[in-house]
């Protein structure tokens, strides 16, 4: 058995060793590491125990417009090093948790590395922030040496890293060929059917391609190559009714290359649609706050569910103090109706055609990318860990995430909800008039678009959530037809939420975006089916006090402007 | 037919032939008819009217490559046009400025313009950022009027200057800049330092804007003129085996690439500078000073321009609580420095001796005239830089409004010359500082030839930024210097030393020079402040300063590397 294993560890190594003894970036960061190893020692004999090198490499062709007009059309190419240098041993080491004030009003920027292959350019910076990282890792170290001799013993006394097995991986990551011509001719043409209305006072048409590329090299010989492109089409609309309430609309296409982007038309129909559905919204009425039943179909209830979910089972809030802690000690208890399983699962790249943000093969911290089962049967079954380990959790199961210039921590990659209470979505909305009759309510809400939200885990204060719906209905149970309403955000407490899910349709929605939390921003997707919850509030959309432009837009030209006159 | 369409093409050419090669320049067109359009009828009933609009547009290219050791850390090119608005309700005599409370001054009105001409797209930028800075502009005016509601004053200044409305119209520039060559440049030249061990660290920037800077207020003023920046910075530092480590820098300003010195000069310079630094290393370490100084000439333009760039500003406080102003504002009338001397500031000089002076412009940022400033007459401080904001003595601009991208114009130096009625030459400067030593029984005097530059060390030598003073206090401070030597007294035989500072810097040093050169040196550097990062040049001679403090900076005690830098290590 030991030897099959040992087989299955040497096998893939062999495969990559010779690309990877080829890559000069790998190279360098190999030298600089097994340097560091043997050569640094602080005057009183503390040695680094890890070091973990990460360049992020990203290329971005960014072509925007507006009112038919280029606003940027540019490419950009940067290096980002991350150094991740441990002193102590992996029971405790220079990022254990103590109690501290930190007051950082900006974060420093990520540092740059050279942008051509050059070995004594890498090398170079490696070594300074090697060296940087190093000093800062010592002044760390002393403090959680102090701090751990006067504080009492934390709840969770886990290590502070997970001991691995090293991982290697290797691929050519291939930039797409970008027309750019083509690009800025298509999102002017789209960016000018907004000019025919005027109420709407901001608007864009945008797609970038990010070719995404990371190098991983670390003293436990693990090495990594790899990477990805995700296009994305987006269309942004936003007016200011008559009471100076800021209504914007939103629309991505998201695409891992050229070929699954959708034609024109489809986008030209999109953006005619966002037009049409804000000129509603603008005369819209404004609703008061509500209690009651409620569907959030698939794009807000996968929304929901990462930032009310998905947030509360990244490992590492398990066990800082300053965490709410909601879901720690509920492993093998009942968490969720007993028709849903959360999975959160960053190996998949697509999902009913759907290109995903959340998919990667190896996190940040050089950990192979694992699906976890996070709930199975309404049961908690586990959480999304990095190499932090948690009581009863020791080791990662690839999560380990961050952006450039932050530390890696447990994050959401493909969060998927499935049920297996399901009934078409007329069915549903049936339900939900049901429901509402039973609760003598004379309406329901359906809540069916949304641009994001916030979740807040914390301790020190409410352990909330909300969810800035944009496009919500009343669903009248006495027949009338639905009606369009403005200005509502979804709020709650989480706890309280989860038993409140009745039932769910059988279809799925994918919403991908950008995550931002303690280690930055991270592309993620949450996949959920259309929810009916039996209770859900609303409160009053925080209102801008400006006022609509005084003066009407400006005209075309300028023999217009001269008539005016 | 065919006569008739012959004819109509005709009448084409000579109608638009005019337009295309003068008039036609979209973002001056969109700025005009929003600005007029803006000033006749924006208003929300009930409240004031913007009587004053100012658009500003940088429409520019900019670069910036880094390199070390041969390797690109950095190429960043952007096209962009990042514009400005200023809007002003109330009157001349009491509007919305002068008076903030928040701490941090939040640059109000920025916008983007597409980036290609069309007029539409940009007049409905022009609209929108209009419309709100407006009505940000009426919320500052109300905070502006409960917030003195209580005060009394006894004398009464007004918020903004009358000035005579500017139009210049210069050729439109183009944009291009060709990146690859100045890569090559920056991985050329890094690369050299892999012959200098000693050398740890070492940073190769070049930057560069060009384009076009626009400027349009409802007052009449009207102007387009290019920009053409272009600039390399070196600097390397060197560390001793005891961890003190030392910088120095070259920089080299010109108005376009082509200007850039030859590589083979560069290298010289590139190879002096390494020399420099060896030979910093190997000196023996400053002891404190107390006596005579001879400041040399390239010391001496960059200790007045880091001394006075602060202090030149006739700007007075803000009306709100915090606010301050210079120390010298209470001194015109009085004596400053000896008799011999004479300042002026002329941003209409453009070169001195055949060096471009870089703070030269014909119209300031507010679109003022420049104009020449007599600030020290024989001695006696006579006129401070003035802006738009008056002040209770001088109600008009000197044309010394600056500022850059997104930031408050303040009253900023442009080209500062210094100089004296009687110059001698650096030879009987050091005659002088001997025979003074002599006199006071001193074993040696002390010679600065170079200073650090602030903007240069600020962004690549690490910890230099905590030693300035925060932008906002109003602290005097001279960064240390580069190369400073012994001259004994009994033989006048020059000695390098190494790991000192300057103390107790203030303005009342400048009455303790006691002679002037004649070997006028010009100083190009980039002038940090709060109204942005600008070129400005000080020109002036060696001088000699008596009871100046000079104090030694031994071992700063901290080992910065743990390692050998790998550039070395392996050879």
């Amino acid at each position: 058995m030991k030897k099959f294993l040992l087989l299955l560890i040497v096998i893939p190594l062999l495969l990559f060793s010779q690309q990877l003894k080829d890559d000069p970036i790998l190279n360098a960061m190999n030298s600089e590491i097994s340097r560091a190893m043997k050569e640094l020692k602080s005057d009183d004999g503390i040695k680094p125990y890890y070091i973990g090198y990460t360049i992020d490499e990203n290329a971005i062709h960014n072509i925007s417009a507006t009112h038919g007009v280029l606003t940027n059309s540019s490419y950009t190419k940067s290096r980002y090093l991350d150094v991740d240098l441990r002193v102590g041993s992996p029971k405790l080491d220079n990022t254990h948790k103590i109690k501290e004030r930190v007051m950082m009003l900006f974060p420093p920027p990520p540092t740059e590395i050279s942008l051509n292959d050059d070995k004594d350019a890498l090398k170079y910076r490696l070594w300074l922030e090697t060296e940087s990282s190093f000093r800062e890792a010592i002044q760390r170290y002393q403090k959680v040496l102090a701090s751990t001799n006067l504080n009492i013993l934390q709840s969770d006394t886990s290590n502070d890293f997970s001991i691995e097995s090293p991982t290697s991986y290797y691929e050519n990551v291939v930039e797409p060929k970008v027309d750019k011509q083509k690009w800025e001719k298509l999102v002017k043409e789209v960016s000018l059917l907004f000019n025919d209305y005027p109420q709407i006072t901001e608007s864009y048409v945008m797609v970038s391609f990010n070719t995404n590329t990371k190098y991983f090299a670390s003293s436990e010989n693990s090495n990594l190559k790899h990477g990805r492109t995700f296009i994305r089409i987006s269309i942004k609309a936003s007016l200011l009714a008559d009471d100076g309430m800021e209504l914007s609309k939103y629309y991505a296409f998201d695409a891992g290359n050229e070929n699954e982007l959708p034609p024109k038309e489809t986008i030209v129909n999109e953006a005619k649609k966002i037009i049409d559905q804000l000129m509603k919204l603008k005369n819209a009425p404004v609703t008061e706050p509500y209690v009651g039943p409620a569907i959030l179909t698939g794009k807000a209830s996968a929304v929901f569910f990462h930032e009310i979910f998905g947030h509360r089972v990244e490992g590492h809030r398990q066990k800082n103090e300053d965490e709410g802690q909601t879901f720690t000690k509920q492993i093998n208890q009942q968490i969720l109706p007993d028709f849903l399983s959360v999975y959160d699962d960053p190996t998949l790249e697509k999902f009913n055609g759907a290109t995903l943000n959340g998919f990667y093969k190896y996190d940040d911290e050089g950990m192979k990318a694992q699906k976890v089962t996070v709930v199975e049967n309404g049961i908690l079954k586990g959480f999304l860990m990095n190499r932090s380990p948690i009581e009863g959790f020791s080791h990662s199961n690839g999560h380990g995430r961050k952006s450039p210039g932050n530390k890696a921590v447990a994050r959401q990659g493909n969060l998927i909800v499935k049920s297996t209470k399901t009934y078409s979505f007329e069915d549903l909305r049936k339900k939900l008039i049901e429901e509402c009759k039973k609760q003598n309510k004379p309406f329901g809400l359906l809540f069916d678009d949304n641009e994001g939200g916030f979740t807040n885990t914390g301790r020190r204060s409410v352990n909330a959530f909300k969810v800035i719906p944009v496009i919500v209905y009343k669903i009248y149970t006495d027949g009338r037809p639905d009606e369009l309403i403005r200005g509502v955000d979804l709020i709650g407490t989480p706890l309280t939420c989860f038993s409140k899910i009745i039932a769910t349709s059988d279809r799925t929605s994918v919403f991908s975006g950008f995550c931002g939390a303690e280690s930055g921003y991270v592309p993620v997707t949450a996949i959920s089916p259309d929810i009916l919850v039996s209770e859900i509030e609303i409160q009053k959309k925080e209102k801008g006090t400006d006022k609509p432009p005084v003066l009407p837009p400006p005209t075309k030209s300028i023999i217009n402007e001269e008539i005016e006159k | 037919m065919i006569k008739n369409k012959f004819k109509y093409l005709l009448l084409l050419f000579f109608y638009f032939l005019p337009f295309n090669l003068f008039a036609q320049d979209v973002i001056l067109d969109a700025l005009n008819q929003e600005a007029t359009r803006a000033k006749e009828n924006l208003r929300i009933e009930g409240s004031e009217k913007p009587y004053f609009i100012c658009y500003n547009i940088y429409d520019v290219r900019e670069i910036d490559i880094e390199s070390s050791y041969g390797g690109l850390t950095k190429s960043k090119n952007k096209l962009s046009r990042n514009g400005q608005v200023e809007i002003r309700v109330g009157d001349y005599s009491f509007d919305n400025t002068n008076y903030s409370l928040s701490p941090v001054t939040i640059m109000k009105g920025r916008f983007q313009l597409p980036i290609e001409d069309d007029l539409f797209a940009i007049k409905y930028e022009l609209w929108q950022i209009t419309d709100q800075q407006y009505k940000a502009a009426l919320d500052e005016f109300a905070q502006k009027k409960a917030g003195l509601q209580n005060r009394t004053f006894s004398e009464k200044v007004d918020d903004f200057s009358k000035e005579e409305p500017v139009v210049l119209i210069e050729k439109k520039n183009d944009y291009d800049i060709d990146v690859k060559i100045l890569e090559q440049k920056a991985l050329k030249y890094s690369a050299l330092f892999k012959k200098f061990p000693y050398i740890q660290k070492s940073v190769v920037n070049i930057k560069g804007k060009k384009g076009n800077e626009y400027f349009l207020n409802t007052e009449g003023t009207k102007i387009r003129k290019p920009v053409n920046e272009f600039v390399i910075e070196i600097v390397a530092t060197a560390i001793d085996k005891k961890g003190n480590s030392y910088s120095d820098y070259i920089t080299v300003f010109v108005n376009d690439q082509k200007d850039f010195p030859k590589d083979e000069e560069m290298e010289k310079k590139i190879e002096s500078l390494a020399k420099k630094l060896d030979n910093t290393l190997k000196a023996p370490f400053a002891e404190d000073y107390i006596g005579p100084v001879l400041f040399s000439n390239e010391a001496s333009a960059n200790f007045f321009a880091q001394l006075l760039s602060k202090s030149l500003s006739g700007k007075p406080a803000m009306l709100s609580p915090g606010s301050n102003q210079s120390q010298l504002i209470r001194k015109i009338g009085r004596k400053i420095f000896p008799d011999f001397v004479n300042v002026y500031d002329d941003p209409l000089t453009t070169e001195y001796k055949g060096i471009k002076l870089i703070g030269s412009y014909k119209v300031d940022d507010e679109g003022v005239k420049a104009q020449k400033v007599n600030i020290v007459e024989n001695g006696v401080l006579k006129n401070l830089l003035m802006c738009r904001k008056p002040s209770s003595k001088v109600t008009n601009s000197n044309g010394h409004g600056r500022k850059s991208l997104n930031k408050k114009v303040e009253p900023r130096p442009a080209n500062v010359f210094i100089s004296s009625s009687q110059p001698k030459s650096y030879e009987e400067l050091k005659s002088s500082l001997i025979k003074m030593c002599k006199e006071m029984d001193l074993e040696y005097g002390i010679i600065v030839k170079r200073i650090s530059d602030v903007a240069v060390f600020y962004d690549n030598v690490s910890s230099f930024g905590t030693l300035l003073p925060s932008s906002k206090s109003n602290e005097l401070f001279v960064s240390y210097p580069i190369e400073v030597y012994k001259i004994y007294a009994k033989d006048g035989k020059e000695e390098l030393v190494r790991g000192c500072n300057f103390a107790n810097i203030s303005l009342k040093l400048l009455k303790d020079i006691v002679a002037m050169g004649n070997d006028e040196f010009v100083y190009n550097f980039i002038n940090k402040g709060n109204s942005g990062d600008l070129p400005t040049a000080f020109i002036a001679p060696s001088f000699i300063i008596d009871d100046f403090e000079i104090v030694a900076e031994k071992d700063q005690n901290k080992k910065p590397y743990f390692m050998k830098s790998p550039v070395f290590s392996e050879k």
